[in-house]
């Protein structure tokens, strides 16, 4: 206790303020990034001094206000976010499948690696085109959407699964370890926080390419369509635009902070943090 | 246990016609320079590799890896209990606290040190009780008292089964005080350069025999 006391003695004792601070240091970065980032549109917007180019930060926080108090607002948003989900769920349970048989059985990895090469290089906007002859319109994000993940799923899963501990899978052999029990406590726990990283990265680019496909496909009630009207809608000039690119935006920040913290609270309690 | 004329290569030949005659319920010290395939040896015995030819006996064993290889999402008692069949889980208990690892059974292989986790790999191997163990330079990298008392706990475990044990190891000495018989591989193919049994009247004997067959390599 004596040195402790003698310890404090000789600190200097930081005052609320900056303790504040120190513990928040990220959010507060972060927080003067949007500062400055907003601090740069009002004086380029002011500078233009045309609406229909670059709305002031002001306008567009009144059309985004405006947007929350349509019934419309929340069921285009609410498809969206259904196509997102969609496309994204069936391209995880597919990559998953498919990335454990490839990551198995190395020709097909082979075989189906040509389509996955194909799916990545391919512009999404060709692809949204062509998609946009073979489904409805309704569907086509979520073919995007679709094709956006499967091939980060696919390949994350084969990868975790092909490099899974040589030394534990040999330990497993010999001491006759089940086919589950490696399955639980060798390949599970190694590619289970990689799979999480890879869904979280790949469910933001899936909003992107899904919200892209709609503005594209002119799907109904969507996100999309709602930012191609406002693009010709010259009397709100581009804060309406703008204000949807924000509902985009936080949408994708959105899932992304809780597929993290998804992504964190299962590697707690199962992975233990320890390689 | 007979190894007979095991012929095994990485490409350059390590084995050819190779044998060698292990003693049952033994600890037979398998030495050798690096390179000369004693663990090669051990992934043969375990079933981990396939001779190119001869015969190497099909065995039931337990191996206590070069480290202790422990899953990592399991406790130290999970650890043990994972590789024991239903109805004998049990047992894992008894064998952990024998290795003096009784008060850390709900801790995880991350939150031990190295000579922990080394107990858990050793309760593991004798806990399966297979008439055959393995074992690849089990104590290294560790200090010398705690290696000192690895040795005793394993010497104390080792008695209860008397396992066909084969202990590769780089130490003459560590082999001189608990192995019974003493193997000393050596050249390419390898062959047996020096074979000796260890009793407490020739030990020194046998000591100063395996250093220089060790020097000659």
């Amino acid at each position: 206790m004596k040195t402790n006391r003698a310890k404090r003695k000789g600190e200097t004792v930081k005052s609320p303020f900056w303790t504040f601070v120190s513990r928040h240091q990220k959010v507060l970065w972060g927080l003067l990034g949007v500062g400055l980032l907003l601090s740069v549109w009002e004086i380029v917007a002011v500078a233009v001094n045309l609406d229909i180019v670059l709305p002031r930060v002001g306008d567009v926080a009144v059309a985004f206000g405006r947007l929350w108090t349509t019934r419309a607002f929340y069921v285009d948003t609410g498809r969206t976010l259904l196509r997102c989900a969609i496309g994204f769920g069936i391209a995880f349970a597919s990559g998953l499948v498919l990335g454990v048989l490839g990551g198995v059985v190395k020709q097909v990895r082979q075989v189906l690696q040509p389509l996955v090469a194909l799916f990545r290089a391919a512009p999404t906007m060709a692809l949204t085109l062509l998609l946009m002859i073979w489904f409805y319109t309704d569907w086509t994000p979520v073919a995007v959407g679709f094709l956006m993940v499967f091939p980060v799923i696919f390949t994350t899963v084969a990868d975790a699964i092909a490099t899974a501990p040589h030394d534990l899978l040999e330990m497993a052999q010999v001491y006759r370890l089940s086919r589950w029990d490696k399955v639980r406590f060798v390949y599970f726990p190694h590619a289970l926080p990689m799979v999480l990283s890879a869904a979280s990265t790949a469910f933001g680019l899936n909003i992107k390419a899904t919200v892209s496909a709609e503005v594209l496909a002119y799907t109904a009630h969507s996100v999309g369509l709602n930012m191609y009207n406002a693009k010709n809608d010259i009397l709100s000039g581009a804060a309406t635009l703008f204000a949807w690119l924000l509902v985009a935006v936080l949408l994708s920040l959105l899932f992304g902070w809780l597929l993290k913290g998804v992504e964190k609270l299962v590697e707690r309690r199962y992975i233990h943090a320890h390689r | 246990m007979l190894i007979d004329k095991l012929t095994f290569d990485y490409g350059t030949p390590l084995y050819r016609d190779f044998s060698l005659d292990i003693p049952d319920h033994a600890i037979t010290a398998i030495l050798g320079g690096s390179g000369t395939g004693k663990s090669t040896l051990l992934h043969l015995l375990a079933g981990l590799l396939t001779p190119k030819g001869g015969q190497v006996p099909k065995v039931e064993c337990s191996y206590m890896f070069q480290t202790p290889r422990l899953l990592p999402t399991l406790t130290v008692l999970g650890n043990v209990q994972a590789v024991l069949p239903k109805g004998q889980k049990d047992k894992a208990k008894e064998w952990l606290e024998q290795a003096e690892m009784g008060d850390y059974l709900n801790y995880y292989p991350h939150e031990l040190s190295g000579g922990m986790a080394t107990r858990v790999a050793l309760a593991r191997a004798f806990a399966v009780e297979k008439d055959v163990l393995l074992m690849d330079e089990p104590f290294t990298g560790l200090d010398m008292a705690l290696s000192e008392r690895l040795k005793r706990v394993f010497s104390s475990f080792w008695q209860a089964n008397k396992p066909t044990t084969l202990l590769v190891t780089h130490d003459p000495d560590l082999a001189l005080s608990v192995c019974h018989q003493v193997v000393v591989l050596g050249g390419k193919p390898v062959e047996t350069v020096y074979l000796s049994e260890v009793d407490d009247s020739g030990r020194d004997r046998v000591l100063s025999e395996v250093k220089q067959a060790l020097l000659t390599l």
